[in-house]
């Protein structure tokens, strides 16, 4: 099965007042069609930064992404454009990621007067119509303007602006964090819906990994640019394999019961600017050792489809502090 | 609930903003009590009124704003005292700790002056005296290295090291209340986790009373003795965290619970949601204002608003809490 | 207000602005029918007269007999075309620079907002003077001396709103779309620049107003026997202390225009602003 999406060896580097600061490094990933992949990460992680080349908006320093098979980097830039309908994206702010002075209806109708220029206008504004009602909002929304609706109904707007051309993958960065909480459920269960029954694929960038659980099959542990971890979701939640998914998840404040200690040698991230030589995750980890800092651990299997980047993980060095977290679904 | 005289009473707050369109009501009549060391935690969405309710227990509240109710703290009514004894108060007896540590700091003045100044303008103390305190309280909100961040901005620091600088600017004229404002909504999961096991280090050490508002249940439930859940400008249920957290009475804190997918229970097919959006602070129909999106409302819940009823554990304000009839 | 047509701004500021220059320019146009004169007929009776009812010289009359409510009118009518057609290509060529040079970014950007630095640094009045010196004193002169730099500010202005824009997440998520970049351009980046735009531009009509007079004024734009603000001014400047009558009116007549356009342009951002609906 080929896949939608792939990144090989994606790296992103910046230059800051002179600094050369790197993202994202080494990153490899697939896609393939309807499925769903998470990718955890707390702040320094580079999660937009995937986001944004994943999406073509940021160019590589090395390594490619490949959407459909299709390298980024040696497309026309009108040919990349025109493939623009098959990869879309959900932003973080919903209200943001709309054009205060546009209409619902046109902000949504916006791809495929690009995308499907032939369609009339009578056909795009029943198009629009439809792809409202299927994110849940009143097709009379339409005439509304973005300050006028809540977030959730922003971020409806926005997915049905990101699904009107179909997409073969739909890429939310940390779609549900503007919304409160009685609402985020609403979304993820609408994202959930979509991939189901118009099996577009799905990449979701977030924090919180109970919705990731949720949503995708397959995780990615992301710190300071780099993946620790990656596997199918169910094994990552309850056998992990690196210690900072370990951290991760001893972290969620739990209900009823005080969130584990978990113990950190250092409780910040280290600055993305000056990451520790070889393992960046090395100054938070209690199983750091010596050669930790000498080279930097490359992914390796550890268990069916799940991989980690860690000198130690053969030795269980993530196994639980106390507690279990329940098997994903999938 | 207290034998001993609570520390702080809320009885009737009410806290209006005059717009274009008449009043904006952000808190409804309130009735709350906290007895001294205790620990509180008060749960909300967008609309509820939390912050507006944790602003007026500290005097607070911005200048065009019309409170209304009571504040009592040790018997002393807030609303409408002075602003020189407000200030007073504040810092030396109610401690504030905002949402956003990047904006509550100032970024031109160095973290020792900002502790400083939050010592001195309660005490004269000579300067040495006070920077060792600083360093005694940086120390104690277990930041690394004090004496270097005396010196530094907060620009330097990282999100959860301005944070615990930010408690420590609370506690430093030594309050018997610490009020919290989503004080890790901000950050990072595993730097909240720190700052959560701060706070319940800090209140065994120093005894204060703590107040903390948040939107995550979870992070109430690890932290307070007794839970406050409002919506929409109320409290809608109270009581102690683990009754109301295991068994809610009232159908929006269910359904809050329901709604949020938890690593700790087995995966939901479907995540239970609460149709619809929480209510915006301006308007105000008749009837309890969860009404519109209550799988259990009745004709009774859109004509008359429930009062909140004292229950054996807690207290409830909807006429068919979960547990009764109605099912 | 109630009863008020809905295409009209709804600010009363506005709506009181936007009367008093239509009543200008209606009076520009109009005015001068209601008077016997002509603006380049001598009175010789009535040689530097103070306004008043005698010989209908309502604004009085200057030291060569002519009616001044007559030339004034005129000079409003000269100036205000002057100013709105330099503000226009000003505000053509401005946001099409700007926008252009703030939505590519990187090193287009810093060289074409280069350009815009050294002719700014361009001594002014040299400017004009070798432009008269080559082409002849006219309105059109002017209009050209005007235009040419009235557009560097509105770029500089243009290009900075633009690269805030660029930033943020609805021009981000039309180029995830695919969407064209000039259609970015023209459907997203400009519509939303049209606050401050408007602003500027309502700004910039009574600077060049202000330009002109001084031009004018120096003797290097419009000339006698045509009339504008700026001679008139000029003229009356030198007349101040025997007849002070010259100078009030065409005085009087710029700040009721500065001060309406003012207006104006605030009402009507606000007015074009959707989140005011």
């Amino acid at each position: 099965m080929s896949a939608v999406i792939e990144a090989r060896g994606l790296a992103v580097r910046y230059q800051v007042r002179g600094r050369d600061f790197r993202a994202l490094e080494a990153i490899t990933l697939s896609i393939g069609a309807g499925e769903a992949l998470g990718v955890v990460g707390e702040s320094g992680a580079g999660k937009s930064t995937l986001a944004r080349a994943l999406l073509g908006l940021v160019a590589p320093g090395s390594g490619q992404v490949l959407w459909l098979g299709q390298d980024l980097a040696t497309l026309a830039p009108e040919a990349r454009r025109r493939l623009r309908r098959h990869v879309s994206v959900v932003f973080q702010d919903p209200v943001a990621s709309l054009d205060p002075r546009f209409t619902v209806a046109a902000s949504v109708a916006e791809p495929l007067g690009v995308h499907s220029p032939t369609l009339g206008p009578a056909a795009r504004a029943r198009a629009v119509e439809a792809m409202l009602e299927r994110v849940g909002l009143a097709a009379t929304l339409g005439r509304r303007y973005p300050h006028e609706l809540s977030g959730g109904q922003c971020q409806r707007v926005a997915i049905a602006r990101a699904m009107i051309t179909r997409p073969q993958l739909l890429i939310c960065d940390e779609p549900l964090s503007a919304l409160d909480v009685s609402v985020q459920a609403q979304i993820v269960n609408l994202l959930d819906e979509l991939r189901r029954e118009e099996g577009t694929a799905l990449l979701v960038i977030s924090h919180n990994l109970a919705v990731l659980r949720q949503l995708c099959s397959r995780l990615l542990v992301l710190y300071l640019g780099r993946v620790m971890e990656e596997g199918p979701c169910a094994t990552l939640l309850a056998r992990p394999g690196h210690p900072y998914t370990r951290l991760l998840l001893d972290s969620v404040p739990v209900f009823g019961a005080w969130p584990r200690r978990a113990a950190l040698t250092a409780e910040e991230p280290a600055s993305p600017f000056a990451p520790p030589s070889g393992c960046v995750f090395r100054n938070r980890c209690r199983h750091a050792e010596d050669a930790c800092a000498a080279e930097v651990p490359s992914l390796e299997a550890l268990a069916a489809g799940q991989r980690v980047a860690c000198r130690r993980a053969a030795e269980g060095v993530a196994s639980p502090a106390g507690g279990a977290v329940s098997p994903a679904r999938r | 609930m207290a034998a001993e005289a609570p520390l702080i009473e809320l009885r009737g707050l009410a806290v209006r903003f005059p717009a274009a369109a008449g009043t904006v009501t952000a808190v409804a009549g309130v009735d709350l009590e906290l007895a001294p060391g205790a620990s509180l935690g008060i749960v909300g969405e967008s609309g509820s009124g939390k912050t507006q309710l944790a602003l007026a227990m500290a005097g607070l509240t911005a200048p065009g704003a019309l409170l209304g109710g009571s504040v009592r703290y040790r018997g002393e009514e807030l609303v409408g005292a002075a602003p020189g004894r407000l200030r007073q108060l504040r810092g030396a007896r109610i401690g504030f700790v905002f949402q956003d540590p990047q904006a509550a700091l100032a970024p031109h003045l160095t973290v020792g002056t900002q502790l400083t100044e939050a010592l001195r303008a309660h005490e004269r103390l000579p300067r040495a005296v006070a920077r060792a305190r600083s360093l005694e309280m940086l120390a104690r909100v277990q930041v690394p290295d004090p004496a270097m961040r005396l010196a530094q901005y907060p620009h330097q620091l990282s999100g959860g090291l301005r944070q615990r600088v930010l408690i420590a600017i609370a506690l430093m004229a030594g309050p018997e209340l610490v009020i919290a404002d989503e004080p890790t909504t901000a950050l990072d999961v595993t730097v909240e986790a720190g700052i959560l096991a701060l706070f319940a280090s800090l209140r065994e050490a120093l005894g204060m009373a703590l107040v903390l508002i948040s939107h995550d249940l979870a992070v109430v439930g690890g932290l307070c003795e007794s839970i406050a859940v409002m919506y929409a400008g109320r409290v809608v249920e109270s009581g102690a965290t683990r009754a109301v957290l295991t068994a809610p009475r009232h159908p929006y804190t269910h359904a809050l619970a329901a709604a949020v997918p938890r690593l700790e229970a087995p995966p939901a097919a479907r995540l239970v949601t609460i149709p619809g959006a929480p209510p915006e602070p301006g308007s105000r129909a008749p009837g309890c204002a969860f009404a519109p999106r209550c799988p259990r409302a009745v004709a009774r819940c859109t004509a008359e608003r429930p009062e909140l009823v004292p229950l054996a554990t807690g207290a409830v304000a909807c006429h068919l809490p979960l547990g009764t009839g109605g099912g | 207000m109630a009863g008020a047509p809905a295409w009209l701004p709804p600010a009363r500021a506005t709506r009181v602005a936007l009367g008093v220059l239509g009543a200008i320019a209606l009076l520009a146009v109009a005015g001068p029918f209601a008077s016997p004169w002509r603006g380049d007929e001598l009175d010789w009776a009535r040689l530097a007269m103070s306004p008043g009812l005698d010989g209908r010289h309502w604004f009085g009359t200057d030291r060569l007999g002519r009616d001044l409510y007559v030339r004034t009118l005129e000079g409003v009518r000269v100036s205000l075309a002057i100013a709105l057609a330099a503000t226009l290509v000003s505000l053509v060529i401005g946001v099409a620079y700007g926008a252009i040079a703030g939505f590519a970014g990187g090193r287009l950007e810093a060289l074409m907002m280069r350009v815009v630095d050294v002719l700014y640094s361009l001594p002014y009045v040299f400017f004009v003077i070798l432009l008269t010196v080559s082409l002849g004193r006219s309105p059109a002169t002017l209009f050209l001396a005007i235009g040419a730099v009235g557009w560097l500010t509105m770029a500089r202005v243009v290009c900075s709103q633009t690269e805030s824009l660029r930033q943020r997440e609805f021009i981000e998520a039309a180029t995830a779309a695919g969407v064209p970049a000039r259609a970015i351009l023209l459907r997203h980046v400009i519509p939303n620049l049209a606050g401050p735009v408007l602003v500027y531009a309502t700004l910039t009509v009574p600077g060049v107003i202000l330009i002109e007079s001084f031009l004018s004024f120096l003797g290097l734009g419009v000339q006698e026997p045509a009339a504008s603000l700026g001679n008139l001014m000029a003229q009356g400047t030198a007349e101040m202390e025997s007849a002070p009558w010259m100078l009030l009116a065409p005085c009087g007549f710029l700040v009721a225009i500065v001060l309406a356009l003012g207006t104006l342009g605030d009402g009507l951002r606000d007015w074009l602003d959707p989140r005011g609906r």
